[in-house]
């Protein structure tokens, strides 16, 4: 809205031309970072009492019972708090001339509602096993990464220059290294999209297990994401450092913005001893809006590194708990999703949570070093 | 097209066993005798016994093949989609050809291209060629094909009102299990003529199903020679057509040439073809409790001695048995899993059996109160409720109908899903307040947990009699009817329940927890059911099922089949190729014997097996099977453990374990065994370890010592122990959570609901 009324003032003579500021990239962040933030502080307390009286409170799977009994009642589903300020401050703050921007919208609302629907579920079930089914979510999950890469493949609605449209990025690797070797997808692109989309909205929804965890991690690979966003969007930044120019896409740089005010709102009552849990809305659409990013800075490799954490948490889970449970009937971790398993062994939930934190930092910082590492 | 001169023409489709054919046939002769110009073609498979039987009933035979479904993830899958294909297309030829006016299907993979068939034809014709489908239920827990099957079928026709549980309500209709008129019919004096029997001649009929049965083969033979003794005795042994990994011709007849002695008028045969005759001649029967078998034993009123199969869906064929049993109309033998070689089999001793036999031949008044009983329960009419059921649906009314004004229409009493193991064995937690991941805090079981179990069972006969059923019933006549609680409390002392008022406590939790009936409390608190059901469990093939099988053992205080759980954890028979590849090991998967493991502490019987089982546990290649072993062997050490310096060496072994969890655990348990001077020098390396869970497990151990030798005031070992905590790291890494404000609102939750636990 402040982007269409700068443009507006614009318009209208050179004595407005301070108004230009507002069209920023930059500026815009800024806005968004504070009003997701302010909004959040300011009516989480009211959200909280309202969940609580709407009977959305938690109920836990006892994987310790000394430390999960405590928590139950907790109230669940605070990632509305953040879906929803990070949508209003973007009416704001947005440009929605932008296609980028919009795709990653799409995201936010149908993660949200998977999420919303399985909390929902599993409130009135009772139980944390009584959500949607693990199918259900991976077909809607399928479904969307298809819609979207359709939507990035063909040329008639791709934001991407067309050149570019089915190519993957590469990381460590100049371009004038692989060029040679054509790294083209072609239809298989759609395919490899829907494969990511799955695969990062499922390993952030998994590391949402302890205090504060979730949306910890989270800050530090969106970050990085909103750094690559900046530099690809800006011409001169990319060519620079030799990536391929994505225009456009800084408008990402809004979005994440906005998110990262309303996650570190939400920590201030989410840190332990939580008031407030995110809950499948919150960590379903951090990880599909992850995803969705991911893709559109076509920075898909730099997520093993970025979200290396994730991927950890992920494995871990498949091959303990897939394999290991429900195939073999053992347990090859003490338990998983992992950072359990660090609290079975006696180290404090609190300490836990930190040490992921510093470890997400770490590998976020090893991830913008892969710009100059070409 | 209702009452058309056209003859009435009915495909039946169904087969496999006779248990799906024989209903068929009942409803076709119910059909005849309403219409008798009906014509009846049939459509089964190749390989099903409807190929050896239909012909002889002068019915047009087809074919259209078909298998029973394997697993979803196996490779046969692909195969059996593609002969399912095949065989729709045929049946879709052979409805084009023959345009039978309805299709009467009795479930079973064979009547799957009939029935799908019919469903394809409509779709393509969009519902312009529309052949009407009649299902027939035969199970209280429908197969899958008549689940699938439901949502094509016009009508379906149950034989126990609780199969309605699964299926549509508007459709279905309880009419009973047709049963042929022959075997009610036929006269005994003409049959034993028919089969040349002498007259004093005593006829013992076997029969495991048209398939077979291996329990009954196995033990009829390994009966025999005990048999032998009674020279009157004429057994003919119908052993099943079954081939396969189980051939029932070839195995019985390898039992038979290893007998030393045998009843001179034995004779082995694999199938009956004139069953109805041959029941009808017959003194005793032996056979599976399969509903239309126990049916056909009722409509001829034979004493039977029935073996159910354990472990089928909804355990119907024990929930059969069992039914039959508390009406004494049939004696029943119960399988129960033996060691064959190193995995558990289902079998009956051919002892046992034999037994049986003989006392029931010694006392013909006995046999006679047997076959009486039985004959009560049968009703001669389902086959023609049935029959009209099915003319209903293609607008055919027969005059009675007509005549009774009866309108036609399903009726759907309520009906509620047997319980699955696992809620089995959840219900019966809550009984008796255990959780199983907190099975080793609550420690042995005792009897008076036990004995809740015996006073609910005694609760649910009590109820019933006075004509309760409903726990909202209960309630109501709790607030309201005096005469009601006046009775109840009549018969509770009558049945020696010291305490009536803890019932009624009892049923509303269970209520809460979410038993709808209190008939379903016959399961649930018969604890001979229970642990008979955790036994039969262990033959299963799932893992996760003998899992719930293990733990209904230990819930139930089994001390009976201590060996099983002993074997489970002694057995090392490895696991498919596959799963070792992905670190799996044993076919008695890593949570069964840890499980086991903890069964075997809350029965807390120390001997001779089950040492034999903690010794070999200790050094399982599973880390929690030896981290619950040391649990276990802190439950049970009353009995003396540590003067077992076998046991005393592999605990001490253990405190070096790779594993971190078994570690800590054998340190704590080492102080409850190891002598204080042992116990401290093993923990003396370890008093810097960074590790908290080992310096807590330290402590721990510690404290037993203490506990254990509390006079050694001034031993030498205390100031050893003095000078090792002395030098102890106790910087920690770990807390426990402490809500100062839930822990007040817990207290006074408890206050404000102490008058009601009462």
């Amino acid at each position: 809205m402040i982007y269409l009324l700068a443009s507006l003032f614009l318009e209208m003579g050179d004595q407005f031309s301070y108004f230009r500021v507002l069209q920023y990239t930059t500026v815009r962040s800024i806005g968004a970072v504070i009003t997701t933030l302010l909004l959040v502080l300011v009516f989480a307390p009211s959200f909280i009492r309202l969940l609580y009286l709407m009977g959305q409170k938690d109920h836990q799977r006892d994987f310790d019972a000394h430390l999960a009994k405590s928590k139950s009642g907790t109230p669940t589903m605070g990632g509305l708090i953040i879906l929803g300020s990070v949508i209003f401050s973007l009416l704001l703050w947005g440009n929605w001339g932008n296609s980028y921007l919009w795709v990653v919208t799409s995201a936010l609302v149908v993660f949200g509602i998977i999420g919303a629907t399985d909390d929902i579920a599993k409130v009135t079930g009772k139980s944390a096993d009584s959500g949607l089914s693990r199918s259900a979510k991976l077909i809607i999950q399928s479904a969307y990464g298809l819609a979207l890469g359709c939507f990035l493949f063909f040329p008639a609605t791709t934001p991407f220059p067309e050149s570019i449209a089915d190519t993957i990025g590469v990381v460590f690797l100049k371009p004038e290294v692989w060029n040679g070797f054509d790294v083209h997808l072609g239809w298989f692109y759609i395919a490899f999209v829907a494969f990511v989309v799955v695969a990062v909205s499922n390993a952030v929804n998994l590391i949402d297990g302890l205090d504060g965890l979730a949306a910890g991690t989270a800050i530090p690979p969106y970050l990085v994401y909103g750094i690559f966003a900046f530099i690809l969007g800006n011409v001169e930044l990319s060519a620079y450092l030799l990536y391929p120019s994505l225009p456009g896409v800084h408008e990402l740089v809004v979005f994440i913005a906005a998110l990262m005010g309303a996650l570190i709102g939400f920590l201030w009552f989410n840190g332990y001893p939580a008031e407030i849990f995110m809950g499948d809305t919150g960590s379903l659409s951090l990880g599909g809006m992850l995803a969705t990013i991911v893709v559109l800075t076509k920075q898909e490799m730099l997520f093993v590194i970025a979200g290396g954490l994730f991927i950890f948490v992920n494995a871990t889970h498949i091959i303990g708990d897939r394999i290991g449970i429900h195939m073999l009937g053992r347990r090859i971790f003490y338990r998983t999703p992992i950072h359990h398993a660090y609290e079975h062994v006696g180290i404090a939930e609190t300490k836990v949570v930190l040490r992921f934190w510093i470890v997400a930092v770490i590998l976020a910082l090893m991830a913008v070093a892969t710009l100059k590492l070409r | 097209m209702a009452n058309s001169k056209k003859a009435l023409k009915v495909l039946l489709t169904g087969g496999g066993s006779t248990g799906h054919i024989s209903p068929l046939l009942a409803i076709a002769e119910g059909i005849k005798r309403k219409v008798p110009e009906a014509v009846f073609i049939f459509a089964g498979v190749k390989q099903g016994m409807e190929a050896r039987v239909i012909p002889r009933t002068g019915y047009k035979l087809y074919f259209a093949p078909s298998k029973g479904m394997p697993g979803i993830r196996s490779i046969q899958f692909l195969f059996w989609c593609m002969t399912l294909f095949l065989g729709v297309l045929k049946a879709l030829g052979i409805l084009l050809k023959e345009h039978p006016a309805i299709i009467v299907a009795s479930g079973g993979f064979a009547s799957a291209p009939s029935v799908f068939a019919a469903a394809v034809a409509r779709i393509i014709t969009l519902g312009l060629w529309r052949i009407p489908v009649y299902i027939h239920e035969q199970n209280a827990v429908p197969g899958r094909m008549n689940l699938a099957a439901a949502r094509i079928a016009d009508r379906i026709g149950l034989s126990h009102q609780s199969a309605s549980a699964w299926l549509p309500k508007n459709k279905s209709k309880l009419v009973g299990y047709p049963v042929q008129a022959s075997f009610d019919s036929v006269d005994r004096e003409e049959a034993r003529h028919e089969l040349g029997l002498e007259q004093d001649e005593e006829y013992l009929l076997v029969f495991g199903g048209s398939q077979g049965a291996r329990t009954i083969n196995r033990a009829i033979v390994e009966a025999l020679p005990t048999l032998a003794e009674r020279s009157s005795l004429r057994i003919i042994h119908a052993c099943g057509t079954m081939t396969g990994a189980y051939n029932a011709r070839k195995d019985t007849e390898t039992l038979l040439s290893g007998l030393s002695a045998k009843p001179s008028r034995y004779e082995l045969v694999d199938y009956l073809h004139n069953l109805p005759v041959h029941l009808a001649a017959a003194d005793l029967v032996v056979i599976r409790a399969g509903a239309g078998s126990l049916l056909e034993v009722c409509a001829a009123g034979k004493p039977a001695i029935v073996v159910p199969k354990a472990n089928l869906s909804g355990d119907s064929q024990v929930a059969n048995a069992r039914e039959l049993q508390r009406k004494q109309a049939i004696e029943v033998l119960f399988e129960e899993p033996t060691v064959s070689g190193h995995t558990f089999i289902e079998a009956v001793s051919g002892q046992t059996l034999a037994e049986r036999i003989l006392f029931l031949l010694e006392h013909p008044d006995q046999r006679r109160a047997l076959g009486e009983k039985a004959k009560k329960l049968y009703d001669p009419n389902s086959a023609n409720r049935t029959a009209e059921d099915v003319l209903r649906l293609i607008g055919f009314k027969t005059e009675e109908a007509v005549e009774k004004g009866e309108e036609p229409g399903p009726d759907s009493a309520p009906a509620t899903k047997p319980f699955t193991p696992t809620v089995l064995r959840q219900k019966l937690e809550s009984i008796l307040g255990i959780r199983w991941e907190q099975a080793f805090a609550h420690g042995k079981i005792t009897e008076e947990e036990i004995g809740r179990l015996t006073a609910m069972k005694k609760f649910s006969e009590i109820t019933q009699k006075v004509g309760v059923t409903s726990f909202q019933n209960l309630i109501e006549a709790q607030n309201g009817d005096q005469t009601l609680l006046e009775s109840i409390a009549r018969m509770a002392v009558e049945y020696d329940i010291p305490d009536v008022g803890n019932l009624f406590f009892h049923a509303a939790q269970l209520k809460v927890n979410g038993v709808a009936d209190l008939h379903q409390l016959v399961d649930i608190a018969d604890i001979d059911y229970l642990r008979y059901r955790g036994a039969a469990l262990l033959v299963h093939n799932s893992w996760l099922l003998r899992n719930e099988g293990i733990k209904l053992l230990g819930l139930t205080k089994h001390e009976g089949r201590l060996d099983l759980l002993v074997n489970v954890l002694t057995d090392r028979t490895p696991d498919s190729r596959l799963h070792r590849l992905m670190g799996g090991d044993f076919q008695q998967v890593g949570f069964v014997r840890r499980n086991a493991v903890a069964a075997l502490a809350l029965i807390g019987v120390w001997n001779d097996d089950v040492r034999k089982a903690v010794l070999a546990a200790i050094d399982d290649p599973y880390y929690e099977v030896r981290s619950w072993t040391m649990k276990l062997i802190r439950t049970l050490r009353e009995n003396e453990l540590d003067k077992d310096a076998e046991l005393v060496e592999k605990v001490k072994h253990r405190t070096g374990d790779k594993k971190l969890e078994v570690r800590s655990e054998a340190l704590h348990t080492y102080g409850v065994l190891g002598s204080p001077v042992d116990v401290l020098e093993v923990t003396k390396p370890l008093l810097l370890d960074f590790r908290p869970m080992l310096r807590d497990s330290i402590l721990r151990g510690w404290e037993e010592l203490l506990v254990r030798f509390p006079e050694d005031q001034d031993a030498e070992w205390r100031l050893l122990l003095q000078a090792e905590m002395d030098s102890m790291l106790i910087t920690s890494i770990t807390f426990r959570p402490h809500f100062p404000l839930k822990e007040k609102y817990g207290r006074l939750n408890a206050f404000l609901h102490s008058g009601e636990a009462q």
